[in-house]
């Protein structure tokens, strides 16, 4: 396993210690659900990225004029066991995306000694 | 793309994976520059004039300043995307770090003892909460892990995401800087044993003994697993450091045993009781003459307070629950009670050693105290504060 979580399978070490918080995030948003909505878009932001370079570097490997690859590109349907790992990819993307939604994150926040008694209203809830 | 880590225990990341780690490094620059700036603009045109016109003053510490912005647009989106980016800095680099973890281990056993460094752990040791329960910076799982080099590697990997490539090739531009600091402004104090307090994986502890390269460098953490990895990692770049297992504030070594106590961002991790004891063992272990030098994080009451309002963003959403109190105190306070004379306290600031002409950062070095807004600042053209005390 060497591919990151969003496009590829995770083991189970990698996704228990992705999925470890020790307290709950912060909320910076007054509107409920924005925050998780704006870690979605970042994560998917990172996915589109990784999606552009990959096809750069394939563009950039076969040469962008071949019009003979765009042709093949189009009419190319995935086998069986193609589909079964699409499949397996999207699961794991989706897992991504909404990470701060199904977290798997303990209910019992840290309590321990805090730096200053004037946390602000809306830092931690 | 993230600068590869130049030690025998680097891995290689998958071309999806570095491209996700390039996003996050571009995510980070852009919301630590572009995004702090418009925030900035934002305060100055309409949030203080408005506070003022409500108020009848300005603002008058960075408390209210906070308050305040928490219902401003600019300060909720900057505030997300650094959170995010934060989380997705240890993110991007975990599945990796993960699959990689045996190949470490066998790299790190291969490695092991050819630059005649050491590794002592203490099994007995007590780790403190706040090591144990606390994902400080937001890392997964905290500096401690079960047994193995997992905590370690994934804080030195994603330490070369978070730092977006600030802190130069091998993450030590910390160390460099003040190494080549004191190497620079006390040519004729000449350390022969250096401890280097809170090291993690040894990352600013290798720049002391490549300095100082007839000194015997210690490096001394309470968590393990950053401690095995670090040995291995310094071990790999043919640098011999003692690494130990040890708690700062109980250190092991001998009285006036050391010349020189340093440590890198590690006091505002600790609380103030701690910091005491940390400067009463300081003043221990030191010889007289020593000297004691301390990287950290700029004082409050050198600074504007928007410019501290911005610095304590780490402190309410980045899991570090010292860090007000740390900034908010006297160091030379706290240092006074273990017998450090305050004629003897000397503050500073330093540019970054990886990013400055030798001939330029030589100038710099001798010259005395001087603040910027950006001091203390992750961020381009930063410089570090830090303070020294003489035993």
């Amino acid at each position: 396993m060497s591919e990151i979580p969003m496009t590829s399978r995770t083991d189970s070490e990698a996704i228990a210690l992705l999925k470890r918080q020790a307290a709950r995030r912060p909320e910076f948003f007054s509107e409920s659900g924005l925050d998780q909505m704006f870690s979605l878009v970042m994560e998917l932001a990172a996915e589109v990225w990784v999606l552009r370079e990959r096809v750069f570097a394939i563009e950039s490997v076969t040469g962008a004029e071949d019009g003979a690859m765009a042709a093949r590109v189009a009419a190319w349907q995935p086998s069986v066991q193609e589909a079964a790992t699409l499949a397996e990819m999207r699961h794991a993307m989706l897992q991504n995306l909404f990470r701060t939604i199904d977290t798997g994150m303990p209910a019992a926040a840290y309590e321990g000694e805090t730096a200053d008694p004037i946390p602000p209203e809306r830092s931690v809830r | 793309m993230p600068e590869p880590l130049q030690h025998g225990l680097k891995i290689d990341h998958a071309r999806d994976s570095v491209a996700r780690q390039d996003f996050v490094i571009g995510l980070r620059r852009y919301v630590l520059n572009d995004l702090a700036e418009a925030m900035r603009r934002r305060y100055d045109d309409q949030v203080a004039p408005a506070f003022a016109r409500r108020q009848g003053r300005p603002f008058e510490s960075q408390d209210e300043i906070h308050r305040e912005m928490l219902g401003n647009t600019t300060f909720q989106f900057y505030s997300a995307a650094r959170y995010n980016a934060q989380e997705m800095s240890w993110r991007s680099v975990i599945p990796e770090v993960a699959s990689h973890i045996d190949e470490i281990a066998q790299k790190a056993a291969a490695i092991t003892g050819t630059a005649q460094g050491s590794l002592t752990l203490d099994p007995s040791l007590e780790l403190p909460r706040n090591v144990t329960e606390l994902d400080v910076h937001l890392m997964p799982g905290g500096y401690e892990s079960r047994g193995d080099y997992l905590a370690g590697a994934v804080y030195d990997n994603g330490l070369t995401v978070f730092s977006a490539g600030l802190l130069g090739p091998h993450i030590d531009d910390i160390g460099q800087s003040f190494a080549h600091y004191v190497a620079e402004r006390f040519p004729e104090f000449s350390p022969r044993r250096i401890v280097d307090c809170g090291c993690t994986v040894g990352h600013n502890s290798v720049p002391w003994a490549q300095t100082f390269p007839g000194a015997q460098v210690h490096a001394i953490d309470v968590a393990s697993a950053p401690l095995r990895y670090g040995h291995a990692r310094a071990e790999s770049m043919g640098v011999p450091i003692h690494f130990h297992q040890m708690d700062a504030t109980s250190m092991a070594f001998e009285d006036e045993s050391m010349d020189l106590v340093v440590s890198a961002q590690f006091l505002h991790e600790v609380s103030l009781k701690d910091i005491r004891r940390y400067f009463a063992e300081c003043y221990r272990v030191l010889k007289p003459g020593g000297m004691l030098i301390t990287m950290e994080l700029a004082p409050a009451r050198y600074m504007q307070p928007y410019d501290c309002f911005y610095l304590d963003w780490d402190a309410y959403y980045n899991r570090e629950p010292y860090y007000r109190a740390f900034r908010n105190a006297d160091a030379l306070e706290l240092a006074r009670p273990a017998g450090f004379a305050a004629e003897n306290f000397f503050e500073f600031t330093v540019p970054q050693y990886t990013k400055t002409e030798p001939a330029e950062f030589a100038r710099q070095a001798r010259l005395d105290l001087s603040f910027d807004n950006y001091c203390g600042q992750l961020r381009d053209d930063m410089r570090y504060y830090g303070f020294g005390l003489r035993k």
